[in-house]
């Protein structure tokens, strides 16, 4: 892609229900950030009051919508131009992430609705994980649940480890296909661990759904299934009690019973002798190690572990304690350079260390678009192919209609 | 001579295993003695559930054939409340009824086979053996969940305890003890147990610091016929979309799953692992998932020094062995082969010799 430079970004908060404060657009430019108060109710609306923001700019108008989607099952398995008859497969898809799916959805209705000559794409956060080979996808469960119902591994948050470990190709001088590395996403929300050989992804903590793996804000993680099945019976088979459980009160919520953010009780368990904290902080890194440890051995001969996302890029802490005692891969931390990042990425590995830790920012706003430009430029170029007498490619119709 | 009767409480069946052990002025010299052997099996057989469950019939002719002066029962689970062998008796029985609820398949078969023994057996010694004694003390990070801390509150008093155990203790704890006493330089064991559900253990100085498996068994490595570790998310679906209650699927995943389902029939870790050719798609995600499961604990104990395999299947294990230490070894700084060790003993010698070794300590103390 070009330049990969931000001309405008920014975010609708606090749209729909009635909060505390009302909803509002935050407007970022090359000048900073200004905030503008309106009532929006729907996602649809949101993104109709984005466009009238953007317009009143006089930049360059789009050229292409690119969609984040969580979640694309089998309907969708890797990034796409949307055709007209992908809307059936995108109604489908809407109970898969139930929280994340049906919004994208509204918005892509809305944008052929009202802009029908842009074409638009989706970019898939399992998409990276496609190449996870299938003893590392399968769920030894029987074989007709497992083909009725889809069920795999699918991996999540691709998108971000798909882009911080290209950054960490091109930092370390090594070309992708000969990169292996750890990949350690961890989220205020979510968190997820990618082992990737030759830069694809070879497993990945979360599966089918993102409940499994790490310990997350408010998410459990690995829970043994039969602890799960007695909850259920035990709720007097309250199945959306035992959902709502594991969803939103797991996870580090419900170890420390204080706080989702393990910023919070690192901060806790270090300043004050709070036994629930310091137990919390435990469980949450103890969890990260073994997957790392588990990753490391997966991956063979890796030459970096990545750290990114929030909890990832800023709390020294967390890295230093996940890196320690890991002498046995060749992976040793710098303390003061852990401390002390200005610019990332940023190495922070002590120089006899065989495995680099690296620091990266992630930005999945500029790797959807990138993945989108490059889906819009194979599009023209077939386009071109097919002007010049090419075989028709159903991709490309939306392009010229 | 004198007698030990092992029992072994399964499904619906219980296995017995009658040994010969030294007598206790025997013990001493025996113990030191040229063969080093303490207890040698006589006679095995199974006892089956008949329609009503278990009864007294059999196991008084058993005992009265063969007259033990002690008997050694199985038990799969003992919570917190056993952190050790443990001498039966009343006290006993009744902390162990206060496990049914977190065990209920278990521990109610296991207090009317005590009854009945009792009733039998007035002076034989009764000894428990608990699989998961040796896991009683698992460090708080690796048994805790990251689920709601009041959760047993909440679901009521029957959850019990909500937290991991191992499984396989008996062949875990035996192989940390021979391990130190073949005076093996090994600080960091990959313990990995080869029964119908596979079970692997980070074992530190003797101490388990990791486990698969979690408040049941099914958690962990994926078995001869059981899921192990699965999505949460999945339960949920199987919930909604195909509206089966916790029962339905409870048998799926233990008795439809694991390398049978991948089989696509019946069959075990051996089977898979020695048809390689038949078996392949189970074979490769069995050794991906031990492969995991040491990775990890090669993390938490920043290493490992030996290999050690144990369990009805340790026939098979230098074939898994060869497949899978090479790899386990790849991700060191400075690779090594690590040195392995293999022990052949089945579970119930190991619950007798652990029985003539109690013996001789008594001795000594007199």
């Amino acid at each position: 892609m070009p330049s990969g430079e931000e001309i405008l970004g920014g975010e609708v908060q606090r749209i729909g229900g009635r909060t505390a404060e009302s909803s509002r657009i935050v407007h970022r430019d090359r000048k900073g950030e200004s905030v503008r108060r309106i009532a929006v109710s729907s996602y649809k609306e949101a993104f109709t009051e984005v466009m009238k923001t953007l317009a009143s700019e006089s930049g360059p108008s789009p050229d292409i919508f690119a969609h984040r989607l969580v979640q694309g099952g089998m309907e969708f398995r890797s990034n796409t131009i949307i055709r007209d008859d992908d809307f059936e497969s995108l109604e489908m898809i809407k109970g898969l992430a139930p929280i994340h799916n049906p919004p994208v959805v509204e918005i892509i209705e809305e944008c052929r609705r009202a802009y029908p000559e842009i074409p638009q794409a989706v970019v898939l956060d399992t998409a990276f994980h496609s190449t996870i080979p299938s003893y590392a996808y399968t769920y030894p469960i029987p074989s007709d649940v497992v083909e009725e119902l889809g069920i795999r591994k699918y991996g999540f948050h691709g998108i971000s480890h798909q882009y911080v470990t290209g950054e960490t190709a091109e930092y370390l001088h090594i070309p992708l296909g000969e990169l292996n590395v750890v990949s350690c996403h961890l989220g205020s929300g979510g968190a997820s661990l990618c082992a990737v050989v030759g830069g694809k992804s070879v497993d990945n903590t979360m599966g089918f759904s993102p409940l499994q793996g790490l310990v997350m804000s408010t998410r459990c993680g690995d829970l043994d299934p039969a602890l799960i099945l007695k909850l259920i019976a035990y709720s007097g088979g309250d199945y959306s009690r035992v959902n709502d459980l594991l969803n939103k009160k797991s996870g580090v919520l419900g170890l420390s019973g204080l706080s989702s953010d393990i910023r919070d009780i690192i901060s806790r368990a270090t300043k004050t002798d709070d036994e629930r904290s310091q137990m919390t902080l435990d469980v949450y890194l103890w969890r990260v190690r073994k997957y790392l440890g588990a990753y490391l051995t997966v991956v063979g001969s890796p030459h970096a572990i990545i750290f990114t996302d929030t909890i990832g890029e800023s709390v020294p802490y967390v890295r230093e304690a996940v890196c320690r005692n890991l002498d046995f891969f060749g992976v040793r931390l710098d303390e003061w350079k852990n401390r002390k990042i200005s610019n990332y990425p940023a190495d922070i590995s002590a120089k006899d260390s065989r495995v680099r830790i690296i620091v990266v920012k992630t930005n999945e706003e500029l790797a959807i678009a990138k993945n989108a430009y490059e889906l819009f430029v194979s599009a023209e170029r077939r386009s071109s192919e097919l002007e010049k007498g090419g075989c028709l490619d159903e991709q490309v119709n939306c392009l010229n209609s | 001579m004198s007698r030990l009767i092992v029992l072994i409480p399964e499904g619906y069946f219980i296995e017995y295993f009658v040994y010969s052990v030294a007598r206790d002025d025997e013990v001493t010299d025996r113990y030191h003695g040229p063969t080093g052997e303490m207890c040698k099996v006589e006679w095995t057989g199974k006892i089956r559930f008949r329609g009503e469950g278990l009864t007294s019939e059999e196991l008084r002719k058993l005992i009265g054939r063969y007259s033990p002066e002690a008997i050694a029962v199985r038990l799969l689970y003992g919570g917190e409340e056993f952190k050790k062998t443990q001498v039966y008796d009343r006290a006993v029985l009744e902390r162990l009824k206060s496990l049914a609820a977190q065990s209920p398949l278990h521990i109610p078969t296991a207090v009317r086979l005590l009854k009945i023994l009792e009733r039998i057996v007035p002076t034989p010694e009764i000894l428990l053996f608990f699989e998961t004694a040796f896991f009683a003390n698992l460090p708080l990070s690796e048994r805790t969940y990251a689920i709601d801390g009041n959760l047993p509150d909440s679901y009521g008093e029957g959850l019990g305890d909500v937290r991991r155990f191992g499984y396989h203790g008996i062949f875990h704890g035996a192989l940390a003890r021979k391990i130190r006493q073949k005076g093996i330089e090994a600080r960091r064991v990959l313990s990995i147990c080869l029964e119908p559900i596979p079970e692997v253990a980070g074992i530190y100085d003797g101490k388990p610091v990791t486990v698969s498996s979690g408040s049941t068994p099914m958690e962990g490595l994926p078995g001869n016929t059981t899921c192990g570790e699965i999505d949460p998310g999945i339960i949920l679906l199987l919930e909604e979309k195909k509206k089966w209650g916790p029962e339905t699927i409870n048998e799926m995943l233990s008795r439809k799953s694991g390398l049978t389902a991948l089989a696509g029939k019946n069959v075990t870790i051996a089977d898979v692992v020695l048809r390689e050719g038949e078996f392949g798609r189970a074979r490769d995600l069995l050794e991906y998932r031990l492969l995991l499961s040491c990775g990890a604990a090669i993390g938490v104990m920043g290493g490992f020094d030996t290999v050690a395999f144990s369990g009805r299947y340790v026939a098979v294990a230098d074939r898994l062995a060869e497949r899978i230490v090479p790899k386990l070894a790849r991700g060191a700084a400075e690779p090594s082969l690590p040195s392995l060790f293999f022990m052949q003993e089945s579970l119930d010698r190991l619950m007798a010799e652990s029985y003539c070794r109690s013996k001789l300590q008594a001795e000594i103390i007199h």
